[in-house]
This record gives C-alpha cells, structure tokens and sequence, in this order.
C-alpha cells in the first residue's frame, strides 16, 4: 500500500491546526465502540476502510472544531460520541480520503460511517481480519491520542 | 476588499481553507461558500468574486465542470483547485479548462502561500 504515515500526519496536521505525531502501531481489532469508515469508488464499490477506536474518534472529533477537551473525555468514559463530536467525526473521515488518493482514484469518497460493528459489509471485516495496511497511533496535541487502522481493498 | 469564494462539500475543508487565509494573512477580505459547484455559480452571480478556490470532486458538479461554466462568463476572476487530485493529467485538464493554479491536498500554510500569492501579487490584488 502506497500511504505512508508521512502522509497521515500531514494530512492531520492540516487538518487540525497543530501538530499531530503519528507512529506505527499494531492493527485494530473490530469493538463495539470503534468508528469504521468505509469508501466508495466511482463505480460505486467499496474500495477502502479506517477504523478509528473510541478515543482518536473522540478527540479527533473534538479537536475539529476546538470542543473542550473535557466533553471528549466524556465521550471515552462513556462510550457513547455526543452528536456534535459525531458530526465533526464524519468531516474527519471525510478528509481522510486524501489517505488513500494517488491522482488515480479521483472519484472516491466516504460512503458512510458505521458505528454499529454487526453493519459494517462482509468484506470489509474480511481484510480488517487480514491485518494488511497501515497501523497508526496519533497523538493530537492538546488532546491525546488514539489508534487507528486504513486499508485498501 | 478581495472577495473569496470557497467550494468544497466539506465543512471541514471550507473552514480549513478559511484558517489558512487567515494565517498566510492575504490582507483584507471576505469569503463566501459553497457545497458544490452548482452553488458556487450560484455565488458567482450574486457575489463577483476576484478569487476562487475549489474543491475538484463534489456532487451535482464538479470542481472542473465548474470551473469550465465560470469561464463561459468571466476571464477576470482568479480560479485554484485544492485538491488530491494532483496527477499531471489532471493539472493538463485544469490549465486547458482556465485555472490560475492547483493546490494539493494536504498542504501547509507555507505551501499554500507559495501557490496562492503569486497568481494574486501578478493580478495586482
């Protein structure tokens, strides 16, 4: 797979503001309070997956827009993303297909976030299973930090 | 006042593109945006912009479509893609169809600038 982390933290620290340290880390596993994002083609196939676990879901949605850190934090403690972090997660995702773009995919874009693991397409879980892609953990500064996995199928 | 229209279907994105003209400090100016391409004719009707800056793949019209109905009416307004789209097929497709420059997702403040000042310091704005 051609991204590299050089490109995630770019596209973070773009996306942010502020500098965001990104490193390699081991693959996610599917939770119930995982975040997955799949993408879509021009063709209108599937062609691509992030999942982001509860915390970089939290504080990447709150770090969008500047919400209190402490309403992130809720959000963790909890399990259950308040509807404007949400909203912001879906614009995080929505960026993020800059993750996967090569000049030779230029009609991808987000197809939909599930929040609900038992909802996330059969081959999707297929390759996340597989463990083939990019690991990261991401640190957003003033906030903290989270994991995520991206993979092209 | 130089007038800014941002096209993007990202919330994020708009107001990405906002937080860096501000920083690169453009001087003063006013900014209008809009969804897809559609909309942002829409605002180039109503608002005349001197700059655009456009997202490439939208809904209803994309950013070349766009770009391409802009300049069926207006020469004079200044027009970069920010996109991930950078291929050089694609840069070949936005100089014939009249962009003044392209911008390529992610950028840096710094990057930004050195596309961006040039086109408006050669249009004396």
């Amino acid at each position: 797979m051609a991204l590299e982390l050089r490109r995630v933290k770019n596209t973070f620290d773009m996306l942010f503001g502020k500098d965001v340290e990104v490193t390699d880390n081991t693959p996610l596993d599917i939770t119930p309070k995982s975040v997955i994002g799949t993408f879509k083609n021009g063709e209108e196939n599937i062609c691509g997956a992030i999942i982001f676990d509860n915390s970089l879901a939290c504080f990447s949605g709150a770090a969008l827009s500047m919400i209190p850190m402490g309403a992130a934090e809720d959000c963790i403690a909890t399990g259950e993303i308040s509807s404007a972090i949400m909203d912001n997660v879906n614009e995080v995702f929505n960026v993020s297909v800059g993750f996967f773009s090569d000049g030779t995919t230029p009609d991808m874009r987000l197809d939909k976030l599930h929040v609900n693991e038992e909802s996330v397409p059969e081959n999707v879980t297929e390759i996340i299973s597989n463990g083939s892609g990019l690991h990261f953990q991401a640190n957003i500064q003033g906030y903290g930090k989270g994991s995520a996995s991206v993979f092209m199928l | 006042m130089l007038k800014v229209l941002v096209v993007d279907d990202s919330k994020a994105m708009r107001m990405i593109v906002k937080r860096i003209l501000r920083q690169i400090d453009i001087g003063e100016h006013s900014i209008v945006e809009a969804e897809d391409g559609a909309e942002g004719l829409k605002q180039v009707d109503e608002h005349n912009p001197d700059l655009i800056l456009s997202d490439w793949n939208m809904p209803n019209m994309n950013g070349i479509e766009f770009l391409g109905k802009v300049r069926e009416e207006n020469q004079r307004v200044k027009f970069g893609f920010v996109t991930t789209e950078g291929s050089e097929k694609m840069r070949n497709l936005a100089n014939d169809t009249g962009a003044n420059f392209m911008i390529t997702k992610p950028f840096t403040p710094e990057s930004f600038e050195k596309s961006l000042m040039p086109v408006l310091a050669k249009a004396g704005m």
